[in-house]
């Protein structure tokens, strides 16, 4: 009885079946949408492989939908946007606050990469010092302090 | 046995508190038994910690029901290796695993240290029993795993318990979280040595192989965690990849950049005395970042797959993480002078602008990686709209920026330290250069068109030939001088700068990963529903659908299709990818079938039935060069043990220095 009742459970979980389309095209726009079914499922629609996705299907279903409709790429995934929030774009746009979002790590990058002439000039410019303890030289202290930790050493 | 678990978790609680004002209270009194005191209460809180942590499991492996915790996470049928992991596998048991691994780690750090670095012991101490207290904190007060199942004034206990999340339940995920854990709490180590020596503005370098050693310790276990966890992503989430930009893989791979990072900026410190602000930056960073990806794990601060259930903790974490940092900019502030670099650099053609410029890209990458796993959250709080990060975001802004990571990893051994001649640039670049030319062209030529696959096979050749140059020159050196066989003297070479070589080796194990990265670019993907006896061919193999079993066993129940998979005619091997039902959880998960070949991979996922249940949908994926991410797994692991191990040279240098200091008058410098 158990048997034929997961039987049945893993019957109604099926995943629906896209076959007019080329499957790698529907995951290739799928991969463009954001997958939102519950659990935090940071993966794509065309990743997500939960099996009982109740977000994937409805949208896979209407990317292939468009497609067999003559609809372009973009045409069908800004309808998938539009109904289902912008929050399924897998980037952000480039405009408003979403361009910020594809300047900041570039920008970044190049800060880095401009301060290290400056660091550069800056290390070559600067006399060689070092850290004063009174007035005897670091390395001075630096050995006896190192003796006493070998003879410490010794002793235990 | 609640009681005592939870009696054992309060004790360590309050030790390990103790433990913090004591060892202050030591320095500031200068008090040596209260500083003794203090390491003593770090043994305690071990002993206390591993206490917990054995009825915790003792409850697990006894199916002791009653624990509102084992029943959440465990059942009775559960296989032995995964009850072990229902340890880790919910909340309240993790934060004990993290306590007890932090426990661990303080008491090996001070027991090995104490006597070499007993200066800075007390320091260590405060930091480590510090954030050990903290986790504690949580276990004893927010995320108790001792509570126990009441009906009324009556412990009760529940039949059988609801079972491991079906996704844990995989060989890789019984060694994935401690691995891991052991990565980002290790960080604690380096981090409490480095705040010390800052703390005493302690002289030498000494301080500084302790902490490298450390770091290189945890950077390996956090390593190898990241791995497993690609690898569990690749064979037990089916969807045909290993990484996928989820906010909480994103979290073990920011401490993990800025630890890369350290561990190669704090050479520049060994050997020249450069760069110590940025060192301490550097290290107290990786530090919090693994603590800021424990929060982003259980804090709820972004919705995950991985993430454990939203909880009220995040505040603590958010806490915790100001008073820390606060803490540690102060004393950086503090103690610039004693920060202050000791040489001078000569030029940007050095081996130390090779490290300013691989550190640079590396923080520009942890950067990136950051920014995008926050966007979403920044972008809801300034504009009230969420603007969603995905894979594509990540790949778009990181792939460039890794191919320059990739290209410095090949051009910083090529430059000399102080200066670098235009002769010996020519030299050491041309036949690098010129092979990652013609890789790139005969790649062309035989009609790759994808852009970054192809720079990236050109310089992964511009590497492996700067690091075979590398082990060639100097193990003919070693070969004509001691006149021994090639092979030999490359052990040689490498025994005798194992820092060095053991170095070069973790770069080609990053080349090896980079190969199977750009394999993902050419990556075939097929979906079919297959009745029994129907072919489909795919990338040049032929799969036919044998048959599907369904069988039971207590934990679950399967539905197996047996397909058999032929090339150009000749039969290589049936497939088997499952379907599965948990009876306990009642959740249902996939078990992919992998043919693992150094050409490609064959995948296989049971995906789903037709709507009609009588066939099984099958996905195919052909996965080439994927396999390559693995072996380079495997020669990184290598690469990190062999620059652990001691040089010959250190070795025989350590045995003889004190005798030499002992023979020489300690004059003053310049004598």
């Amino acid at each position: 009885m158990r048997h034929l009742v997961t039987s049945l459970l893993l019957a109604l979980l099926s995943t629906s079946l896209h076959a007019a389309v080329p499957y790698a095209k529907l995951r290739e726009l799928g991969d463009r949408v954001t997958c939102q079914c519950s659990g935090g499922c940071s993966y794509t629609v065309g990743s997500c492989n939960m099996l009982n996705c109740h977000f994937r299907d409805p949208i896979l279903s209407e990317i292939e939908a468009g497609l067999e409709a003559g609809q372009s790429d973009e045409a069908v995934l800004e309808a998938v946007y539009a109904k289902y929030g912008s929050e399924t774009r897998v980037e952000p746009l480039n405009e408003g606050f979403g361009r910020i979002g594809w300047i900041a790590p570039f920008a970044s990058l190049l800060v880095g990469l401009a301060v290290i002439p400056w660091v550069v000039r800056r290390w070559r410019n600067a006399a060689v010092s070092r850290p004063h303890s009174d007035s005897v030289p670091g390395d001075v202290v630096d050995r006896y302090r190192s003796q006493i930790e070998e003879d410490l050493d010794e002793l235990e | 046995m609640e009681n005592l678990g939870y009696l054992a978790v309060l004790l360590a609680f309050i030790l390990s508190a103790y433990a913090v004002l004591a060892a202050l209270g030591g320095k500031l009194r200068r008090n040596p038994f209260l500083e003794l005191s203090a390491q003593r209460a770090v043994l305690a809180a071990w002993l206390m910690t591993t206490a917990a942590s054995a009825i915790l499991l003792h409850a697990i492996l006894t199916d002791n029901f009653s624990f509102n915790y084992v029943a959440s996470r465990s059942n009775a049928s559960l296989d032995l290796l995964y009850k072990v992991a229902a340890w880790w596998g919910g909340q309240e048991g993790s934060l004990l695993f993290w306590s007890w691994i932090a426990a661990t780690y303080s008491f090996v750090a001070v027991y090995t240290g104490r006597v070499r670095h007993r200066n800075l012991i007390p320091y260590v101490v405060m930091v480590m029993a510090g954030t050990q207290a903290f986790f504690l904190g949580l276990v004893a007060f927010e995320a108790n795993p001792f509570q126990v199942i009441m009906s009324g004034p009556q412990i009760t206990a529940v039949p059988d318990g609801q079972g491991l999340n079906p996704l844990l339940q995989h060989p890789m995920m019984a060694i994935h979280p401690p691995m891991l854990y052991l990565g980002y709490v290790g960080f604690t180590v380096p981090f409490a040595f480095a705040l010390a020596s800052l703390i005493t503005r302690q002289p030498g370098e000494r301080w500084i192989h302790t902490t490298r050693v450390w770091t290189m310790v945890t950077w390996l276990f956090q390593s190898i965690g990241i791995l497993l966890g690609a690898r569990w992503a690749y064979v037990v989430l089916g969807w045909g990849g290993y990484w996928g930009w989820d906010p909480v893989e994103n979290a073990s791979l920011l401490p993990w950049i800025t630890g890369t990072a350290f561990l190669h900026s704090v050479m520049m410190q060994e050997k020249k005395g450069m760069m110590k602000v940025w060192n301490i930056v550097l290290i107290s960073a990786t530090f919090f970042l693994c603590i800021f990806g424990t929060m982003m794990t259980r804090g709820g601060l972004v919705s995950s797959v991985h993430a454990f259930a939203q909880s009220e903790i995040g505040g603590y974490f958010v806490w915790y993480l100001i008073i820390g940092i606060g803490i540690t900019a102060y004393f950086i502030a503090s103690r610039r002078q004693y920060l202050r670099s000791e040489a001078e650099l000569e030029s940007v053609v050095s081996r130390e602008s090779s490290f300013l410029f691989n550190n640079v890209i590396l923080l520009a990458s942890c950067f990136a990686v950051l920014w995008g796993t926050l966007f979403p959250v920044m972008s809801e709080y300034f504009t009230g709209n969420k603007i969603t990060v995905g894979a594509p975001f990540f790949n778009k802004v990181n792939v460039p920026i890794a191919l320059f990571l990739l290209f410095l990893t090949g051009v910083g051994p090529l430059f000399a330290w102080r200066r670098t001649s235009l002769e010996s640039l020519r030299r050491n670049f041309q036949w690098p250069a010129l092979v990652a030319v013609l890789c790139g062209v005969a790649l062309v030529a035989a009609g790759m068109r994808h852009f970054y696959a192809t720079v990236c096979f050109s310089l992964c050749a511009f590497v492996t030939l700067t690091v075979l140059m590398e082990f060639y020159r100097g193990g003919r050196v070693i070969q004509r001088k001691f006149e021994m066989s090639l092979p030999s003297a490359l052990v040689e070479l490498t025994w005798r700068n194992t820092r060095r070589y053991g170095g070069y080796l973790v770069h080609m194990a990053i080349v090896l990963m980079f190969v199977g990265f750009a394999g993902a670019a050419f990556n075939i993907v097929h979906q079919q529903e297959m009745a029994v006896g129907d072919s489909i061919e795919v990338g040049g193999y032929e799969f036919k659908l044998q048959n599907v079993s369904e069988m039971d066993s207590p934990n679950y129940f399967r539905a197996v299709a047996a397909i058999d998979v032929t090339k150009n005619g000749e039969f290589l091997e049936t497939m088997a990818p499952e379907r599965r039902l948990y009876h306990a959880s009642r959740q249902p998960t996939s078990r992919v079938d992998v043919r693992n070949r150094l050409g490609g991979d064959v995948y296989l996922v049971y995906a789903g039935q037709s709507s009609d249940g009588a066939n099984p949908i099958v996905q195919v994926y052909i996965n080439p060069l994927v396999n390559w991410i693995w072996i380079g797994s495997f020669l990184l692991v290598l690469g990190t043990l062999v620059a652990l191990i001691p040089s010959k040279r250190a070795h025989r240098a350590e045995r003889v220095r004190p005798a030499q200091l002992k023979e020489q008058p300690i004059a003053a410098s310049g004598d």
